[in-house]
């Protein structure tokens, strides 16, 4: 309860900062809003010269992608700012979240919330909704628990992502942009049926980073499709413990990765 | 008033030509510096043209064309936006936003060259950097796993390569503008975003803006984001207009550097109003 209020407090504080120019502020919240309907407005390209994608509708798709988004948000909202520790780090402000008796995992988290990212959030709740109503998918106990599941299980792997390439800023500094491939990359691959992808690909995103553990597989449960993919693929059933182990991992790898922090003074 | 002042500016880009020159070579040599950071950055944008091939290939599964387009040329123009995703930039600073705020931009407004200027030959040095470091390889790879399918003519890359330099100013001198709103507003972060983000998609580095439904490519037709990365790549893939494109592309050269020229002007006014 403590660390929530600190949390929210954080994030108040950094909400005034962000909100002091308010005229460029408009523009941003707007630009974000653009940003989201484009990537959707790809998709409808994409749609305008196929009927489906590798035995996918375009509603199917844009569920896939909703839950990628929806997911992605989140983990953006409370993680987006470990991708710029190395920012932190090089001028020595890291300590200074160092010696504060919140753990830096909160401060990253207050740091990442932006009201505009809230837009996004909403928008890609919309379009999950929308695909769920095109698509038909009743709403039934079992349907809402493999949504929820897929979400939850995505944003965990997702911050466990931005987690990672945090961890990594303190061995290379600005070299964790590796970590795009695997986060924004992530959202290409899991915006798409896995199955259009080659084996080692499809390899890479269900036992490296199991993204398509969380998002494809409970997608082919509820859409009753016929898994073409070409590497063994675990349960549905085991999506949230997979990417709860994925994060225990990365957990891991930040603990040890901040152990070895040795400040940039001398 | 506006004549007298690209006609001062002609001028000073012809004295100090080696001076720019020497910007160029100072940030391409800085640049080299980051050897690790740029190959995490080439392992990421080689990931991202897997990706995007795998996508492609998924969509010409029943179809031979798609959008009068076959799958090798997608596919080439995907190598190619890839290589040149860097080279002519979506995002990320020019540096100008950065010296208002620090008020750095008073120090350089005290040297002996345009200021635009410097901070366009400081961006080729980058560019340049890129182009070697970031798309050649890239360019290697994307053939390597025959991706990139086209064998250019001799007077489609002579084209070509003018037209980079031309996609490097335009699409720097629209980072340029929008960063100069910091004169006005303060701070650059909206319009930058608003920017980055309609550069990405009209650019063609998405989706080639060749598989956009008609409308769009209506509307793309309309805006200075397509003369950028989309137009270059087409004019390497042999397109049979590259000479127009090439003209509209020096038309949208020209406005970029009368706009930016013409802010500049306006924001020193600014810079002074502010004081000290």
């Amino acid at each position: 309860m403590q660390i929530f209020k600190l949390y929210l407090s954080l994030v108040k504080l950094h909400m005034k900062a962000q909100t002091s120019y308010r005229k460029s502020y408009c523009i941003e919240i707007f630009a974000y809003f653009l940003q989201m309907g484009l990537h959707i407005c790809g998709i409808f390209f994409i749609f305008y010269h196929v009927k489906t994608l590798a035995g996918w509708s375009l509603w199917e798709v844009l569920y896939l992608y909703g839950i990628t988004s929806t997911a992605f948000s989140v983990a953006q909202l409370v993680g987006e700012k470990f991708e710029d520790l190395y920012i932190y780090i090089k001028s020595g402000q890291f300590d200074q979240l160092l010696t504060r008796p919140v753990s830096p995992l909160i401060q990253v988290a207050a740091l990442s919330f932006r009201v505009e990212r809230v837009g996004s959030l909403i928008q890609s709740i919309g379009v999950l909704c929308l695909a769920c109503v095109k698509t038909k998918v009743y709403i039934t106990m079992a349907g809402l628990g493999l949504i929820t599941t897929s979400v939850v299980s995505m944003f965990v792997i997702y911050y466990a992502l931005f987690l990672a390439s945090g961890a990594f800023s303190f061995w290379t500094l600005d070299s964790n942009e590796i970590f795009n491939a695997f986060t924004y990359g992530g959202i290409e691959v899991s915006k798409y049926p896995l199955s259009i992808y080659q084996e080692w690909m499809q390899a890479l995103f269900i036992y490296v980073i199991p993204i398509g553990v969380a998002g494809y597989l409970p997608a082919i449960e509820i859409y009753k499709k016929p898994s073409e993919l070409m590497v063994w693929t675990p349960e549905v059933l085991y999506a949230l413990p997979i990417a709860l182990g994925f994060l225990g991992l990365t957990l891991a790898y930040w603990h040890f990765s901040i152990r070895h922090y040795q400040s940039t003074g001398s | 008033m506006s004549r007298a002042l690209k006609q001062e500016s002609l001028i000073f880009m012809r004295e100090n030509f080696k001076t720019y020159v020497a910007f160029s070579k100072v940030e391409f040599l800085r640049y080299l510096g980051f050897r690790l950071s740029n190959i995490a950055g080439l392992f990421t944008n080689i990931f991202f043209l897997m990706f995007r091939a795998a996508a492609f290939k998924a969509l010409f599964v029943n179809a031979a064309l798609i959008g009068g387009y076959p799958l090798e040329y997608i596919l080439s123009y995907t190598v190619l936006s890839q290589v040149l995703l860097m080279v002519i930039p979506q995002w990320g600073s020019v540096g100008v936003a950065e010296d208002i705020r620090t008020g750095q931009i008073a120090s350089d407004l005290l040297k002996p060259v345009n200021y635009y200027f410097m901070i366009l030959s400081k961006r080729i040095g980058v560019c340049l950097f890129y182009l070697l470091m970031r798309g050649l390889p890239v360019l290697i790879v994307g053939t390597l796993l025959g991706l990139f399918r086209c064998q250019p003519d001799f007077f489609h890359v002579t084209v070509g390569i003018i037209s980079v330099f031309l996609s490097i100013v335009i699409a720097n001198s629209l980072h340029f503008l929008v960063e100069a709103a910091a004169f006005w507003l303060e701070s650059h972060q909206g319009p930058k975003r608003l920017l980055s983000v309609s550069l990405y998609f009209f650019s063609g580095a998405f989706i080639p803006v060749a598989l956009f439904p008609p409308w769009a490519k209506e509307v793309s037709s309309l805006l200075p984001f397509q003369y950028t990365l989309n137009t270059t790549v087409n004019i390497l893939l042999g397109s049979s207009e590259s000479l127009q494109l090439l003209g509209l592309q020096v038309m949208w050269f020209l406005i970029m550097i009368f706009l930016c020229l013409i802010c500049l002007n306006r924001g020193i006014k600014k810079v002074t109003l502010h004081g000290g």
